[in-house]
């Protein structure tokens, strides 16, 4: 154990003071005074429940309520609590309300619970019984899902490894990214099954994938991990989930890559909207997620034309073309995410664009 | 008579589906998106608020929407066809397959965060589509 | 300081001439000829779906998993195919199976992926305002609440925090506690929201309960944590949720607690489970956490925060007059036994009956002086 009590409880006579008194009917009930601001929140739209940002209405309760910078609050006391005098500090290395807030995060949080499913149950698995793929075919899907089982899993630890360095003031970015946690396990379990149902296999680990995820889960802050995963490693997954659909002959790949789809997209949401309000904030960041962006779409170059990427793609679309064209939307929607976010225009620093001049043919 | 397609009674049809199956439209979670569907020069709004469909309407500001899906007459017609032979969307004719690569459905947007919102909420856009399997229609 | 690849792609030549071999037709398809195992998989039940369970087999399957999985540090899942010398190392802490595994985890992450639910609509919000409950009930509740608030995050900052220093190999185990992730940010949402639907507001924070938060996030090892977390703490806060359910004050809270409960008895079960499979596995580290569970238990016992007591007497007794104290002290004290007796009957279903021998719990009953009371709380 690192940390120690200071002293042996079980030997403590303060401590068995206040059990026997309790226990022995001497309540001191001070305690019911402690409610500085009572509230009654209820649902704006019953149909919708009780959401986040209906009970977030009262001042002293939501997140306008937060500082900026941290300064009152280390411990797991919830915001709006009464704090008393002893509270420890748990650690929190995010302290600062610009660095992880969205004002979308509360919604989105509310949206991926809502929008819940079970590969177990929600994908037809049975479909793929008799889905007319050919041996090539075939494979080549279980490739594409043994890699988005691995970018799936690293997209579970991005978040588990920032979450618990998060200031509690921030609780509902730390449920979203609880959420993402999870909408990213899901997602692995996911291909995996979808590897390996029927007579199944994995494929072959992708040197450029993992590297690239390491680029992207060693990112140096979390403004910087956050713009590395939900705008650039999303909206490529967001692609290749757009892309499976497009190419799927049976309900269950069209299914599995719709839910795909839809968990990857909130997570651009959110990435979108923190790095927006991170910069209406602090535009100076600019230059420092501009600059940790270009590295990192050097690694997305890399998984772009990685073997085991760009090959079953193509075995499955018929050519080169249809994926030049499919990486051509996904890498211009990712552009202009970015420069909604407030990055600018970042075609002219990053190295994708001349990607896709190499694989059209034009350079 | 059938239901004439493109109309707003066809649109209002499918409104109703959304409150009739509201268990199943609920099971996918909520979905707050306004969009448009464009046939041929003609643009329908639907509004989507929680778990179902609480607005039809025809014409509009198209910028004021999320996202619009436009398409030929024909290639709707295509569409909603396959979806009442297959008692929902075949493979090759779901929304996020008609959109891709080819484009043969456009989809329109001015806010990247709006486009995307055909994804975040793409199952219950489909199943809203779907529900014309039990729809009797007249193409115009 | 990140990391940023051992490559700059478009100035690497073997890269640009492989695009370019590609845009010519050229593939190389070595990846159709992986050398993985080919398996059969079907769902052994249609009703319960494709599990992993039914993905337990051959190389792929968690059986077969070595207690020392050597070799594989980077993203690729196990099965595949991967070179030691050409992975990216994600440099991952946790790499023995019994640093994290736990037996039936696998049925443990399906069953939470299957019964996920959701704190805005699977509450009745709007009939709170249908029952009256006491000023002093509500305002009792509301503390309650604000404790639950404060303590459910610390399970999802602990899976959180070893989640990602898991070896990729340990899926189900990472899936798992992802989904503990989730659950817990779900418990601290509901609590909060009912804080707030309830007229009272949020109370008071309550410094002694934190002091175990942060020696449980502090834990030098997962299995630590784990036993500390999932074991005690969760065994008790899940006993206090059954006690909770029972003395709710509106069926409104009923089934908040009943939701709970279900989520807080699968991270307890899958605390049992792993604290099992190491004494089964590497018995060794035994009295590393009898070390860690005589401090664990230190601190459990300084929780006794006369705040919390106090709320949970006047909600048991429903309300402050001299015989709704004494009924709620009676309940509370039942309460306290069932908590004691509920983690020994877990230490012992765990294979660590000799814990119970070392527990300062023991002393604790002998405190309140109520060991011999009969427990009247419904199982």
């Amino acid at each position: 154990m690192a940390y120690i009590a200071p002293k042996d409880f079980s030997q403590d006579p303060e401590l068995l003071a206040t059990v026997m008194r309790v226990m022995g009917g001497d309540l001191d009930l001070s305690w019911m005074k402690d409610h500085p601001h009572p509230v009654r929140a209820q649902a704006s739209q019953p149909t919708r429940g009780l959401t986040l940002d209906d009970i977030n209405q009262d001042p002293a309760y939501g997140p306008e309520s937060i500082p900026e910078i941290v300064r009152h609050n280390f411990s797991m006391a919830p915001r709006g609590a009464v704090l008393p005098d002893g509270l420890p500090s748990l650690g929190y290395r995010v302290n600062r309300k610009s660095d992880v807030w969205a004002d979308h995060g509360p919604s989105l949080f509310e949206e991926s619970k809502s929008r819940r499913w079970a590969p177990a149950r929600t994908i037809p698995w049975k479909e793929l019984d008799s889905a007319d793929y050919s041996r090539e075919e075939d494979l080549a899907i279980r490739q594409i899902a043994t890699s988005l089982i691995s970018a799936s899993l690293v997209a579970a630890d991005v978040p588990s490894r920032w979450v618990w360095l998060m200031n509690q003031e921030f609780h509902e970015i730390k449920y979203l990214l609880c959420a993402h946690m999870f909408d990213a396990a899901r997602l692995a379990e996911a291909f995996r099954k979808r590897a390996l149902y029927g007579h199944g296999s994995l494929g072959r680990d992708s040197r450029e994938l993992g590297d690239f995820l390491k680029m992207v889960i060693d990112s140096e802050t979390f403004p910087l991990a956050s713009a590395a995963t939900n705008l650039t490693l999303f909206s490529i997954l967001q692609g290749l989930g757009r892309h499976l659909e497009f190419v799927s002959r049976n309900a269950a790949d069209t299914r599995l890559a719709t839910y795909f789809v839809q968990d990857a997209t909130r997570s651009i949401a959110y990435g979108v909207d923190h790095i927006r309000s991170l910069l209406t904030k602090r535009p100076n960041e600019v230059v420092a997620l501009n600059e940790h962006l270009d590295l990192i779409e050097n690694g997305l170059v890399g998984l772009l034309g990685s073997r085991e990427l760009i090959e079953p793609l193509i075995v499955l679309s018929g050519g080169l073309d249809a994926v030049a064209s499919f990486y051509r939307r996904t890498v211009e929607e990712y552009f202009e995410r970015c420069a909604s976010a407030g990055l600018g225009d970042r075609t002219d620093h990053s190295p994708l664009p001349d990607f896709l001049k190499l694989i059209e043919g034009q350079r | 008579m059938g239901i004439p397609f493109p109309s707003l009674e066809f649109f209002k049809a499918l409104q109703q589906r959304t409150k009739d199956e509201a268990a199943a439209f609920e099971k996918l979670g909520y979905c707050d998106t306004t969009f448009g569907i464009r046939v041929g020069s003609e643009l329908y709004r639907v509004v989507f608020e929680i778990y179902e469909c609480v607005e039809v309407g025809e014409g509009g500001d198209p910028s004021e929407l999320d996202f619009v899906l436009s398409a030929p007459l024909d290639l709707w017609r295509e569409m909603l066809e396959a979806i009442q032979a297959n008692g929902g969307a075949d493979a090759a004719h779901t929304i996020n397959t008609l959109t891709h690569v080819g484009d043969v459905m456009k989809v329109e947007y001015e806010d990247p965060e709006g486009h995307d919102r055909l994804y975040r909420f793409m199952a219950t856009i489909q199943a809203f589509l779907d529900e014309a399997s039990g729809l009797d229609l007249e193409f115009a | 300081m990140s990391y940023y690849g051992s490559t700059e792609y478009l100035a690497n030549d073997d890269f640009v001439l492989r695009m370019k071999d590609i845009r010519k037709g050229n593939l190389d398809l070595g990846w159709l000829d992986a050398g993985t195992e080919q398996i059969e998989v079907n769902a052994a039940s249609e009703k319960r779906g494709l599990t992993y369970l039914d993905l337990n087999k051959g190389s792929y399957g968690y059986d077969e998993l070595p207690e020392i999985p050597r070799g594989p540090r980077g993203s690729a899942p196990r099965g595949a195919a991967y070179e030691v010398a050409n992975q990216a190392d994600l440099g991952p802490e946790l790499n023995l199976k019994s640093d994290v595994w736990a037996y039936k985890v696998a049925s443990f992450y399906e069953e939470a992926v299957s019964r996920q639910w959701d704190a805005t609509t699977d509450v009745p919000w709007q009939d709170l305002a249908r029952y009256e409950t006491p000023e002093e009930v509500e305002i009792a509740f509301a503390q309650l609440c604000t404790f639950f608030t404060e303590v459910e995050m610390i399970a999802t900052d602990l899976p959180a925090k070893w989640c990602w220093r898991m070896n990729n190999q340990f899926h189900e185990v990472k899936g798992f506690i992802a989904s503990q992730a989730i659950d817990e940010a779900r418990h601290a949402e509901v609590f909060r929201k009912r804080a707030l639907a309830g007229g009272v507001g949020l109370m008071r924070a309550l410094p002694q309960a934190e002091h175990s938060l942060k020696a449980i996030l502090d834990s030098d090892t997962y299995s630590e944590a784990s036993a500390f977390m999932h074991l005690l703490a969760e065994g008790n806060i899940l006993t206090m949720f059954r006690f909770s359910e029972f003395i709710s004050p509106t069926p409104v809270d009923k089934r908040m607690f009943q939701l709970v409960m279900q989520d807080e008895a699968r991270h307890v079960s899958y605390g049992m489970q792993h604290l099992k499979w190491i004494l089964d596995n590497t018995p060794e580290r035994k009295e590393q956490l009898h070390a860690a569970l005589d401090e664990a238990e230190n601190f459990s016992l300084n929780q006794f925060d006369s705040a919390l007591f106090e709320a949970m007497i006047v909600l048991a007794g429903k309300g402050t007059s001299p015989a709704q104290i004494k009924k709620g002290i009676e309940i509370v004290g039942t309460l306290q036994i069932k908590q004691i007796e509920e983690y020994f009957q877990r230490l012992r279903r765990a294979g660590f009956e000799d814990r119970i021998e070392r527990s300062k719990f023991r002393d604790l009953l002998a405190m309140i002086s109520l060991s011999n009371q009969e427990p009247t709380l419904p199982s």
